[in-house]
């Protein structure tokens, strides 16, 4: 009897956990839409402030995406402009005009402040990471699932991330970036005042997001995004190719 | 008897009993051979580092660093970098040291990105004087205590490609390895020779700019060897938009004037309020592979050097006890005829003064032949930190053998005296008793 109650037990952990993980999963998923992370072709302006260690920074990107690529141009200042990021899946390459070859970069790097190179574009966590329910929280009075994400592969821009997602609308609202060893070393929050409409339907997006160094809260940068629309984009743009020709 | 007749006997008793002399002899040669050979090969690693270092990796005999900035530079390049107009005040003091400066230049550090197109190395990129490069890289003190370092290096040097190619750039041989680019640059094509070099200018932006692979160059340390990028300081310049210098290395005509250098350099930045600090090559920070290196081969030639003394000490104080219990007779007669009892130790202090003048002669040429014989050898081996195999060398400095003769004189008349000096202060009777007993 004892042999048939722990099997029973063992079934039911076993599908309970998997659920979760499939909540987990489908959160991360319904999340992702609302930072970049749709099919279609979307584009958006994004200005990037910074304050690091006394000096301050204001850059200005437009992002063109579509499924796992993305194609950032610098716009602002005029001593960036021309330069390129390009997100080809998860390799990741800098260009600019007077450069003959392109340059394979790490999403992990600095962009500018605290923001790194793999933050500015589309956000793929569902693709990047495996997601686990770690607890229900409530992040200034609305009830939240917080989630474990552990990096696929190390290509990726964080190794961990602490992900509180919204129950009810399904948005990331708050983020702890992790070292491999579970250490927070940035802090992050996300605004959803834009809205992009694709396929009919009114979809929330992203409008501000804010990156904060753990340990040196002057140490932070704040990306506004605005305009975002859905824009049939060729692959072609995508091509790193086409960008050294 | 006067004092020339006494050293006449003296050398004459050596002869008396040959087998002891010999065994004497034999202990304070060996004493004198081994640290000499010992000394004759630390000598030459000891060249051989420090030509490396200073000229071969270009760290010079001074550099000068921003306050801090040796420990602190690559996390804040943008506040320990000596701006371009501190350079210009720095330029201008040490070119007031007249003619003891041979030559001086700015090195410009940035580490950053090598890009082929396809794939990226992390590298160190030191962006250097072309005029500093020309004088150290083929420096005569390279070809003459580094042969296997010279050998290694490739031509053209960075200095002679940049006339050809503009934004000509060196890399390391690790990092051509890194690259697969195997085949002589003469077959490689243009488009595996063109490359992009990323780094993050002063504002901390990212950027970039083409270089063309124009020659490798040789570190001589693992740790550098799959990431040492040299181009020249106006590129690294360009990269990093910045007109300053991580640091400025100067090159003395006379190295012992280092110490002094420093000081005169530091009372001249702090009268300026200048925040910059003069380092010698031998620091800590700077020549951290020189000083390890070092400290170990001299704590081996220490350990060895009591060894060698210790063991030839004993055999040279039981031959003389051996000695001095057979010749108590000879003491003994000596005092009867007269000698005092300091005639007598002067004797034997210049009979040990002879036998150790006569091995130290010996034991120089001896020295002298096993080095000329191991370094025809060509016998390579292989030193923990360096990339390249060395030519085990036994090259003794001359100056070396006053001092080594004088210890050996020294520890052999030293424990004459000490042992004739007991031995003399017996009566006569005992003296001419005790050896009769003994015989």
């Amino acid at each position: 009897m004892k042999r048939v109650m722990s099997v029973f037990v063992l079934i039911i952990v076993s599908f309970a956990s998997r659920a979760w993980a499939d909540e987990a999963a489908a959160l991360l998923k319904a999340s992702d839409q609302a930072r970049g992370g749709v099919a279609e072709g979307l584009t958006w302006d994004v200005r990037l402030q910074s304050w690091e260690e006394g000096q301050e920074s204001d850059r200005s990107f437009t992002v063109r995406a579509k499924d796992v690529d993305a194609l950032v141009e610098s716009r602002a200042p005029a001593k960036f402009k021309g330069e390129v990021f390009l997100f080809n899946d998860r390799t990741m390459w800098f260009f600019k005009p007077s450069l003959r070859k392109p340059v394979a970069v790490s999403a992990r790097q600095k962009l500018a402040g605290q923001a790194a190179n793999g933050d500015i574009a589309t956000t793929n966590y569902a693709r990047d990471y495996v997601a686990t329910v770690e607890k229900s929280e409530k992040v200034n009075g609305v009830p939240t699932k917080v989630l474990l994400l552990k990096a696929k592969s190390d290509q990726v821009t964080y190794d961990q991330i602490r992900y509180w997602v919204t129950e009810k609308s399904k948005q990331a609202v708050r983020a702890e970036f992790m070292t491999l060893q579970g250490k927070p070393f940035k802090l992050a929050t996300f605004e959803y005042k834009n809205t992009v409409v694709a396929n009919g339907r009114k979809l929330p997006f992203v409008s501000k997001m804010v990156i904060e160094d753990v340990k040196n809260k002057n140490n932070r940068s704040i990306m506004y995004y605005t305009k975002p629309r859905i824009v049939a984009h060729p692959a072609a743009i995508f091509n790193i190719n086409n960008l050294s020709r | 008897m006067n004092s020339f007749l006494e050293w006449k006997l003296a050398l004459r008793n050596l002869s008396r009993n040959k087998r002891r002399t010999l065994s004497t002899a034999t202990a304070l040669i060996i004493a004198f051979v081994g640290i000499a050979v010992l000394s004759g090969h630390v000598y030459n690693v000891h060249r051989s580092v420090k030509t490396s270092m200073v000229y071969g990796n270009r760290l010079g005999h001074i550099s000068i660093f921003k306050k801090d900035g040796i420990d602190k530079y690559e996390l804040r390049p943008d506040l320990y970098e000596i701006t371009a107009d501190e350079l210009k005040i720095v330029d201008e003091i040490v070119a007031g040291l007249g003619d003891r400066i041979e030559k001086r230049g700015a090195v410009l550090w940035a580490p950053g990105l090598l890009s082929t197109g396809k794939r990226s190395l992390p590298v160190l990129i030191a962006g250097t004087d072309l005029g500093m490069e020309e004088y150290a890289r083929d420096h005569a003190s390279i070809q003459a205590f580094v042969p296997e370092f010279a050998a290694m290096q490739e031509r053209p040097f960075l200095f002679q490609a940049v006339k050809e190619v503009p934004d000509a750039i060196s890399i390391a041989r690790g990092v051509r390895e890194l690259l697969g680019l195997r085949r002589p640059f003469g077959e490689l094509s243009s488009d595996e020779k063109e490359v992009v070099l990323a780094a993050r200018t002063r504002e901390r932006a990212f950027n970039a700019v083409n270089g063309t692979i124009a020659t490798t160059h040789m570190t001589g340390m693992p740790f550098l060897e799959d990431t040492s990028i040299v181009v020249p300081l106006q590129l690294a310049r360009e990269l990093v938009q910045s007109q300053g210098a991580s640091h400025m290395i100067l090159f003395l005509k006379n190295e012992r004037q280092t110490q002094d250098t420093i000081e005169k350099l530091q009372s001249e930045f702090d009268a300026r309020r200048l925040s910059v600090e003069a380092l010698p090559f031998a620091d800590d920070r700077i020549g951290l592979f020189y000083n390890g290196t070092m400290s170990f081969l001299l704590s081996i030639v220490s350990f060895f050097s009591v060894l060698i003394i210790g063991a030839s000490v004993l055999i040279i104080v039981n031959s003389m006890t051996m000695a001095l219990l057979e010749r108590a007779r000879e003491m003994g007669t000596l005092r009867a005829f007269g000698f005092t009892p300091q005639r007598v130790r002067g004797l034997f202090v210049k009979e040990a003064f002879w036998l150790a003048g006569i091995s130290s002669g010996i034991a120089i040429v001896l020295a002298e032949m096993i080095g000329y014989f191991v370094n025809r050898m060509h016998i390579m081996y292989e030193t923990p930190g360096i990339v390249y195999r060395t030519q085990l060398r036994i090259i003794i400095p001359p100056w070396i053998y006053l001092p080594l003769t004088l210890v050996i004189v020294v520890i052999a008349t030293g424990f004459s005296f000490w042992l004739v000096r007991r031995k003399t202060r017996e009566r006569i009777a005992v003296l001419l008793l005790e050896s009769g007993a003994a015989l």
